[in-house]
């Protein structure tokens, strides 16, 4: 009778123990998996940001020069506007349209394109509206009919969109 | 599991911000954009525009365009704000069946949440072409202020967008949680929101486990652009006091105009006086007409000082209406572009007696605090809360006495660096790695954190032995130094425990005292690297003429020994100036000495020494590891 209790005491004991070796493996696991999926994550996101950030220095790289030449585009707003006033020809206002070239020289060094609006078709991707003109001509509704600000493209990004008059059928 | 995406649905505009690698960052749209106008349209040939694009096209189709969406969402048709905000939106409304409001666009009649469910859709789309996977779960901001209607409008204007909306945030909780404050405890912080078109302050109580909004309030209809407003109308005054112009009536020149005030606004945040210049801006009959204006900051601050005082009030009101005092609040954060401005920092600062939090930028705070959050849930913030940094650089004393850093301060642990170095005399058969921690240039200046020496390297000359020293840190900080011969693969290494051990005093004293002997150090090092350098010129130099001395004229051997003795004695003092030209000048002496062996006999010529030899103990770097702590004890 002894004996069999004692064997008995002994059986729960080891169950007891089993079941908490089992317990405590099961946290381990857990663990495991939690550790491991957050180094996988980590790892993860380095190799992501680094290859965004690759991609970025390249974007970077090519664009270096958007925001100087992006101010520049206000010197050769000047200029536009100053001729568009007609002005009497002269040997001085050749030489101030020399400067002009000059500018737009360094402007195409850096593939920097005045687009041309005239009577092309409305489009918000590159020509931004200021104004609206009624038309009572169907077929010359959303077209550009004058310009504020040149536009200008820079490769195939806009650096400045065109800022225009757009006509506007009425009946 | 995707990243779930924070979105800033504002008024005018929105951001989007997803968390990385523990830390949160903006998600540029298609367009390369930070922000996205909040304005969506449908153009005539009914295709849907939203953002930039739907901007631009904006004045010709003012019945199609639909901005400001926000100030509709979730409210009901009666409401007085909507009343108001009737009268001045360009788009048709109408009462819904069930008392909302509905907006036309393009002959449909909108629910405002269908109209926001375009912007976010826009936005889906965009982050998953930049983050390159699907995104489907998103945390929407939206003000404080908003009712249970509002935030279940957003919130189904996120599901109709096909996002699963993980949380309605607070726009003034998500700024908080953008400056980290949620790890604060028991703390006040008032949150002072200026955009483009609207005005909030919140006062939020920070607890154990929550952030509570205590009181809010504001002005749906005071924001940045009031500014601009105001610039104009002065602009187009002064211009018509100088010139009899009314330019106000020139669109084409308006337009010039607009551009010139939101440019003079923003110079103004960083200079005290502005040259506004539109050279040929208008004509009349006595011919072109200039534009050319001085604008100060003071000017600027006398134009908008109105819209300033009424925000500080407000701001004051709240504080009271939350039951607190000014001296109660423990932090203050800036947030929207407008706050960029001086005066208005200044004004917040005297209101609350201290500075406001403003390093994050207020264009983009609450769309980061939003992707935070969205970590929060994920588990990502956690992981990072591990992850330490190293106070201090790490490395060891090299010939002359200089520290050479191993690893840099505030470098992310664990990490491992390794660095190769050499010997700074002929036949050296140990090293002593001297371990050090510390800004100083000088080890001596350095906190010692141990040292052992590295023997049974083979005898060699100079400079050709090759050490490989590696710095480990793991996460716990304990720092293992490892110096192997690679000759010989005899390998030393010490584990450091007390690596950062430092308190913060210490290393806030250690920082500082390294700023304050930063320019003497400096000129110390420069000196014995000039001292090195000169060195190793003149050892390669003795080699050269031991290896083929008898080859070389002996007018030319004096000239080398009488430079060699001017720089010998230089070397002795401590100018490095002197140091240089001395060197400078035996170096074009021994030059002589390739120039003659390369014309004697053409190919194989002795190379002349040059100043790319490794300088002694020597920072002969072969490579420089940085690897993870992956597998390393």
């Amino acid at each position: 009778m002894e004996d069999e209790i004692e064997i008995l005491e002994d059986n729960a004991g080891f169950a007891e123990k089993l079941s908490k070796i089992k317990k405590d493996l099961e946290v381990c696991r857990q663990e495991k998996d939690e550790y491991l999926g957050g180094w996988k994550r980590a790892k993860a996101d380095y190799m992501n940001a680094e290859r965004e950030f690759s991609a970025r220095l390249e974007t970077t790289n090519q664009y270096a020069e958007t925001r100087i030449l992006k101010e520049l585009l206000e010197v050769a707003d000047g200029f536009d506007n100053a001729f568009a006033l007609d002005p009497p020809e002269s040997q001085w206002l050749e030489g101030v349209r020399r400067i002009y070239s000059q500018i737009e020289k360094i402007f195409s060094k850096y593939g920097v394109v005045k687009m041309v609006t005239k009577n092309s078709e409305f489009d918000p991707s590159i020509h931004e509206a200021v104004e609206v003109v009624k038309t009572d001509q169907e077929k010359d509704d959303n077209k550009v009919v004058g310009e504020a600000q040149a536009g200008y493209m820079m490769g195939d990004r806009v650096l400045r969109p065109a800022r225009v008059k757009v006509s506007k059928y009425e009946k | 599991m995707s990243k779930i995406l924070g979105i800033d649905l504002g008024t005018t505009n929105s951001a989007m911000a997803v968390v990385e690698g523990g830390e949160p960052r903006i998600v540029e749209n298609k367009e390369g954009n930070r922000t996205t106008p909040s304005i969506v349209a449908l153009s005539k040939v009914s295709e849907r525009l939203v953002g930039l694009l739907a901007k631009r096209q904006a004045i010709t189709n003012p019945k199609g365009t639909i901005y400001s969406a926000k100030r509709l969402i979730g409210r009901k048709f009666k409401d007085k704000e909507v009343e108001r905000d009737k009268a001045l939106l360009p788009y048709p409304l109408r009462e819904s069946q069930n008392g909302g409001v509905e907006i036309e666009m393009g002959g449909k009649w909108l629910r405002p949440e269908e109209i926001a469910a375009m912007v976010l859709q826009k936005l889906k789309a965009d982050a998953e072409e930049k983050l390159g996977g699907p995104i489907t779960d998103v945390i929407i901001t939206v003000p404080a202020y908003f009712d249970d209607s509002q935030r279940k409008a957003t919130k189904d204007a996120g599901e109709i967008a096909g996002f699963n909306v993980r949380r309605i945030l607070n726009e003034p909780t998500a700024a908080a949680l953008a400056y980290g404050f949620n790890k604060k405890k028991n703390e006040k912080v008032a949150v002072y929101d200026f955009g483009g078109g609207t005005f909030d302050v919140s006062v939020l109580e920070i607890s154990e486990d929550t952030i509570e909004v205590k009181a809010t309030g504001g002005d749906t209809h005071l924001g940045g652009d009031d500014f601009d407003q105001k610039i104009i109308e002065w602009i187009v005054a002064e211009f018509k006091k100088q010139s009899g112009i009314d330019i106000a009536r020139d669109t084409m020149a308006l337009q010039r105009l607009k551009e010139a005030a939101e440019k003079a606004k923003h110079e103004l945040s960083t200079t005290l006086e502005h040259e506004i210049n539109i050279p040929f801006i208008t004509s009349d009959a006595s011919g072109p007409q200039h534009l050319l204006l001085k604008f100060t900051r003071a000017k600027l601050e006398e134009l908008v000082s109105l819209y300033i005082e009424k925000s500080a009030q407000i701001t004051a009101q709240v504080v009271k209406d939350a039951g607190y005092t000014i001296a109660d609040i423990n932090e203050v954060i800036l947030v929207g572009g407008q706050t960029r401005m001086p005066a208005i920092v200044e004004a917040v600062k005297k209101l609350f007696g201290r500075e406001p939090n403003r390093s994050i930028n207020p264009d983009e705070v609450v769309a980061l605090g939003a992707a935070v959050q969205g970590g929060i849930l994920q588990g990502d913030v956690k992981d990072i809360l591990l992850l330490d940094v190293t106070p201090l650089s790490l490395g060891l004393e090299t010939f002359g006495g200089v520290f050479t850093r191993i690893i840099e301060k505030n470098t992310t642990i664990p990490t491992a660096k390794t660095q190769v170095f050499s010997t700074a005399a002929d036949q050296q058969t140990s090293v002593e790695i001297h371990i050090l921690q510390g800004e100083r240039e000088m080890a001596t200046g350095n906190k010692t954190l141990g040292r052992f020496i590295l023997d049974g390297i083979p005898p060699a000359p100079r400079g050709t032995p090759q050490v490989e020293v590696t710095f480990d840190i793991d996460a716990n900080g304990i720092l293992s130094v490892k110096a192997k011969d690679k000759a010989t693969s005899k390998e030393q290494s010490v584990r450091i425990e007390a690596s950062s051990g430092l308190s913060k005093e210490e290393v806030e004293r250690m920082k500082q005292d390294a700023a304050v002997h930063a320019d003497e150090d400096k000129k110390k090092r420069e000196i014995i690297e000039a001292k090195n350098i000169a060195d190793t010129m003149i050892y390669t130099t003795d080699k050269a003429i031991r290896d083929s001395g008898d080859k070389i004229p002996a007018e030319i051997k004096t000239e080398i020994e009488k430079k060699k003795a001017d720089l010998t004695e230089a070397l002795k003092g401590e100018s490095l100036d002197d140091i240089k030209a001395k060197t400078q000048d035996y170096s074009i002496s021994a030059q002589k000495i390739g120039e003659y062996l390369y014309k004697k006999d053409a190919p194989g010529a002795e190379t002349p020494p040059s100043q790319n030899e490794p300088r002694t103990v020597e920072h002969e770097e072969i490579k420089d590891d940085n690897k993870d702590n992956d597998g390393k004890s």
